[in-house]
């Protein structure tokens, strides 16, 4: 380290450490300065003071970033940790250091809810697409999707290329398709002669995804499609072996509906199923003929960038699908696609639908320019930061109290959003609890913190603050610190 | 006007928050600016621009303590302003002796480069500088964040001149002490 940087850095420091400095003199008459510490950040530069202390390192009667007890009331004052400003590194489009979104505990921050009745298991006629498809190839890397939720984690997919070998519905299907599979379902795909699957799409042919093995933004080559049901352990995927239905693919313990259906009803005579034990491929064609020849409604249209005829939709399709000017998640609905913007991984609320049917453009009242592209927060960062800490040390939620109830959800969540010509990031902190009642109840509460970022400071600020100036978005809705009744079956 | 009052005019963008300030920390902010630029002019501008950089911020940064804020940017500001000048290296100001005595405990090699490894670094520090006495951890901030004189820091604490050097140069020792056993050797 360079001796000035070390002098540019003691603007770091802590300023209960600072206001020592400030000690008023004994022989001037002005008034003694509040002794007070100042917790809260200053010019958005402090340290981050969980990162590597322990507790043997805190002088006695001080803390730095963790709740301490009132002992005469018993309140749990929430104390926020500090997060020193870092620049954010202008890198290629194509690079993708950041991480929105973070559990440090559980998966879900939108609470346990109840226990419910499983969904039903069928392969769904009423899918947009229907198809029989060879798989081509297994690709090795895990993928998730760019547009992150922040309630839930994510989930990791692999992708599967098919050769399309016959259509039962949809239109424009193509050829040639990727198909997107959880993680989690385990199966050696393989091994299979076709599958008949029950399908949607998700996104065009240039579709952005998060390629979790390189560490990467990947387009793909192909449109990308995925179970309708976004499950496919539900039914939607049937594998035949020498030309007969061939059950091994679903009795793997991760594909648990279709080991339970296996186990209970493959062999009863079920009129609204596709397939049986013993059935050949020609029988499952026919009774989904059969159940399609019901339907009223039209097939889905899958879309593609030629589908556009050509003009400024078509343009604007196609840079935004290029990357040059910025990354873009989208996906398709039935007649368009909506591009929403990311910056480091995280999402902003500049959005651009585009109708492939009218060629009508809508884009979103904000939109980031490249001025606001030179000086952002680095928010990422500040998340990750934030996630670190948080494993070290969990953190005491600022409304609810711990005291006998089970955190079943910790995370961080972090975004952009503009205000008037501002850029902010925020960084939420998410706590979800759990505590049995009386009888068949039981309570969730729910509760946030929120670091507000600028390229210089970063600080908390309450949800008040927050919603003020930013809005409502990605915060969660249920009320905060308050006991939230589950029901239970 | 107290502080809370000058901020309210910051929030109000009424520029009377400028002028409150100015008067208040005018003084104060120079001599910052004074102890690390040699040059008169420069340390004008640099507080100028503090009146300015605080100005964008507020709102929405809310400072608890305005004295600290402004203090930080004009510190930001005479130190770059300091790097761009040709002639940082000569010239009055105590910059460059806290310079050759920081030196005396700043880690050598490649032990510190990226940003996270600054911050843990600092975070050694800060730890390390909780534990001194206030007088001690008082002496040591007005030197290397103030930069201010030892004569000054001297009649800051009502103590002598010799006696700041005497807690400056055993405090150097000790934190020099204190980063080799964190892992960083000078």
């Amino acid at each position: 380290m360079k001796t000035e940087r070390f002098l540019e850095l003691m603007n770091d420091l802590p300023e209960e450490l600072l206001q020592k400095g400030e000690t008023p003199r004994r022989k001037r008459s002005f008034p003694l300065l509040a002794a007070a510490a100042c917790i809260t950040l200053l010019a958005g530069i402090c340290l981050f003071p969980l990162f590597t202390a322990s507790p043997t390192d805190v002088p006695h009667g001080e803390s730095f970033g963790e709740s301490s007890l009132d002992e005469s009331s018993g309140d749990v004052s929430y104390e926020p940790i500090v997060i020193p400003v870092v620049p954010l590194e202008p890198s290629s489009p194509q690079a993708l250091s950041g991480q929105s979104l973070h559990f440090i505990q559980g998966s879900s921050a939108n609470g346990s809810g109840g226990a419910s009745a499983p969904p039903r298991f069928e392969f769904s006629v009423y899918a947009q697409c229907v198809v029989k498809a060879k798989l081509t190839e297994v690709l090795e890397d895990l993928y998730q999707p760019l547009e992150v939720s922040p309630s839930y984690r994510p989930t990791q997919y692999r992708l599967l290329k098919f050769e399309t070998l016959e259509v039962y519905r949809g239109e424009d299907v193509p050829s040639e398709f990727y198909y997107r599979i959880p993680a989690y379902l385990q199966g050696e795909f393989t091994k299979y002669d076709c599958f008949f699957l029950s399908m949607s799409q998700v996104g065009l042919a240039g579709y952005a995804t998060v390629n979790l093995t390189e560490s990467a933004v990947e387009q793909l080559r192909l449109p990308l499609f995925e179970d309708y049901l976004g499950k496919p352990q539900l039914g939607g995927i049937i594998a035949f072996t020498d030309g007969v239905f061939d059950e091994s693919l679903w009795q793997d313990e991760s594909w648990i509906y279709g080991y339970q259906f296996g186990d209970h009803l493959l062999d009863a005579e079920d009129p609204y199923l596709v397939v049986h034990r013993g059935y050949r491929e020609e029988d499952t064609a026919a009774a989904i003929r059969e159940q399609i020849a019901d339907l009223s409604y039209p097939p889905e249209k899958v879309l593609y960038l030629s589908s556009l005829p050509e003009g400024e939709a078509k343009a604007l399709a196609e840079e935004l699908l290029s990357m040059e000017n910025g990354i873009y998640a989208h996906w398709t609905t039935v007649s368009s696609a909506v591009f929403t913007r990311f910056i480091d991984g995280c999402q902003t609320e500049e959005r651009i639908v585009i109708d492939f049917a009218t060629g009508e453009i809508t884009p979103s009242e904000v939109s980031y320019t490249p001025s606001d592209l030179e000086s952002l927060p680095n928010i990422a960062l500040y998340a990750e930061m934030l996630a670190k800490s948080y494993r070290e040390r969990l953190p005491t939620p600022p409304l609810v109290d711990p005291a006998g109830k089970e955190l079943l959800s910790l995370s961080v969540y972090a975004w952009y959003a503009k205000a008037g010509d501002q850029v902010y990031g925020v960084c939420k902190t998410t706590w979800v609890y759990y505590q049995d009642g009386e009888g068949y109840t039981a309570y969730n509460y729910f509760d946030e913190a929120y670091l507000l970022c600028t390229p210089e400071e970063n600080r908390t600020v309450t949800r008040e603050e927050l919603i003020e100036l930013l809005g409502i978005r990605n915060l969660l809705r249920y009320p905060l610190g308050e006991a939230y009744e589950i029901p239970l079956c | 006007m107290d502080d809370r009052g000058i901020i309210t005019l910051y929030n109000r963008r009424d520029q009377r928050a400028i002028t409150e300030t100015s008067a208040k920390y005018g003084r104060y902010c120079l001599s910052i600016a004074r102890n690390i630029l040699w040059n008169m002019q420069d340390c004008e501008e640099c507080v100028n621009d503090t009146w300015l950089h605080a100005w964008n911020a507020i709102p929405p940064a809310q400072p608890n303590c305005l004295k600290l804020f402004l203090a930080k940017i004009t510190r930001n500001l005479s130190l770059n302003r300091r790097k761009e000048s040709s002639r940082q290296k000569r010239g009055g100001g105590e910059y460059p002796l806290a310079l050759e005595e920081v030196g005396e405990f700043i880690p050598g090699g490649s032990s510190v480069e990226t940003a996270m490894e600054e911050l843990a670094f600092m975070e050694a520090v800060a730890a390390f500088l909780r534990r001194l006495p206030q007088k001690e951890c008082g002496i040591f901030i007005r030197r290397y964040f103030h930069m201010d004189t030892t004569a000054a820091i001297a009649d800051h604490f009502s103590t002598t001149e010799g006696n700041v050097l005497k807690i400056l140069s055993r405090t150097r020792k000790k934190l020099k002490d204190y980063l080799e056993q964190e892992g960083y050797t000078v």
